[in-house]
């Protein structure tokens, strides 16, 4: 689907790229650094070559890998909820593992391979926001690994630097990120009519989505008591959301004002009170494993 | 690893109140389009929302039509205006909190005695 060029859609959608490339920029010339730094100064000069050009080609690559795949019925929600797990590892570096230990390579053909390795594995992610982001425009696509293609290659500093000066940036790609996923599940044509059909299904699902995407910003202010919520918010919206869904599975009841029979009552009072002693429970296993955690920590 | 990771400050806790004031707005506009969305579809099943004086401006907004630029600028706007509210809010308090007795250049106010 390609836009105009000077429609707000067109430039929301090269700002969220921009956006993208910027905070989910990889450290791949550091690794190409780092995997040649035992080999002679002529072979390594080719491992930055080299390296530089398997960066930008792999990515060519799963650009038009993912706008093939997120075609096929189904994987935009795959997408989607791939998106989230970015944009909490974007906002909270431990959940993705932190950092990666990259062996130093003994010959040309090992770093190459080692580094083309490492492109893939940065690089996925980029590219599913991209494609997410550019909602089917190849011009948008193109442009977003133009984009990227500057960063790999000479913008490192450049990144850290305006992160440094400006972490807002940061928060600002995890909640367009979440914006985006949100984008990709509610296009998914096996869910499109079903959203149609159920149009307070929306907010419900949005408000999950950004209370799991940002979850890691919103609990470090968060008092201790309530750092349950970060669990409890999602999980009761996810338990109003698939009362939704079981409205048409099973032919179920779930509007309250078209309730008339006791079968109807009692499913609109486990809808909006059955999630409590869920919660409860969770409050209690809770409870009891915090003291043992602080043991362990006090341990270590 | 990210770029962003490598940066000495950590955007969740090292984010100014300003920049943090900023990106609430933003979500919060991005939830308030998708919301205006189903309160559109609501109001036209459902008479009685549509009294509602609430409703009924989120509702001209049109903000479900408005592209994420568009709710970023005006998260913005909204950021300031919430900040100037805070910053006013702040110096009324403080001008109509009484000083406290003790400081040493609280001007004491004299009452004539009266014989």
């Amino acid at each position: 689907m390609e836009m105009d060029i000077l429609s707000s859609a067109f430039l929301s959608a090269l700002l969220v790229i921009v956006l993208i490339d910027l905070v989910l920029a990889g450290d791949n010339a550091l690794v190409i650094g780092l995997v040649a730094r035992h080999l002679p100064k002529d072979t390594q000069r080719k491992v930055i070559f080299w390296g530089t050009f398997a960066a930008v080609a792999v990515r060519a690559v799963m650009a038009i890998g993912v706008v093939w795949l997120l075609k096929i019925p189904g994987f935009l929600v795959v997408g989607g909820l791939a998106l989230i797990w970015i944009a909490r590892k974007l906002l909270d570096p431990q959940e993705g593992g932190g950092d990666h230990k990259v062996a130093a390579a003994q010959t040309l053909g090992g770093a190459i391979r080692t580094v083309v390795i490492a492109d893939a594995v940065m690089g996925i992610d980029n590219v599913l926001a991209i494609g997410g982001a550019a909602h089917g425009s190849m011009l948008l696509i193109v442009l977003g690994l133009l984009i990227s293609v500057p960063i790999i290659v000479w913008g490192s500093q450049l990144v850290i630097r305006l992160v440094e000066r400006w972490p807002a940036v940061v928060l600002l790609g995890g909640a367009v990120l979440a914006w985006t996923a949100y984008g990709m599940i509610v296009q998914e044509p096996l869910f499109k009519s079903w959203l149609a059909a159920h149009p307070t299904a929306k907010p419900i699902l949005v408000t999950v989505i950004f209370a799991i995407a940002l979850a890691p910003w919103y609990s470090v202010h968060l008092q201790p008591k309530h750092k349950p919520l970060v669990v409890l918010l999602p999980g009761l919206l996810l338990w109003l959301l698939a009362f939704e869904a079981a409205e048409d599975v099973w032919h179920l009841e779930v509007d309250y004002l078209e309730a008339n029979s006791m079968r109807d009552y009692a499913i609109q009072a486990a809808r909006w009170f059955g999630w409590l002693p869920i919660a409860l429970m969770y409050l209690a296993w809770r409870g009891r494993s915090a003291p043992v955690a602080a043991e362990q920590t006090a341990a270590k | 690893m990210l770029l962003a990771h490598y940066a000495r400050k950590n955007p969740v806790r090292d984010t100014s109140r300003s920049g943090q004031l900023f990106v609430a707005c933003v979500v919060v506009m991005m939830l308030l389009s998708i919301f205006s969305e189903t309160w559109e579809l609501a109001t036209l099943e459902a008479e009685f929302l549509a009294s509602d004086i609430t409703l009924e401006f989120l509702g001209s907004l049109g903000l479900r039509h408005w592209s994420l630029l568009e709710l970023i600028l005006a998260a913005g706007g909204l950021a300031i205006v919430l900040s100037a509210m805070a910053t006013v809010g702040v110096l009324l308090l403080k001008a109509m909190t009484p000083t406290d007795r003790r400081r040493p250049d609280k001007v004491p106010i004299e009452t004539p005695r009266t014989s």
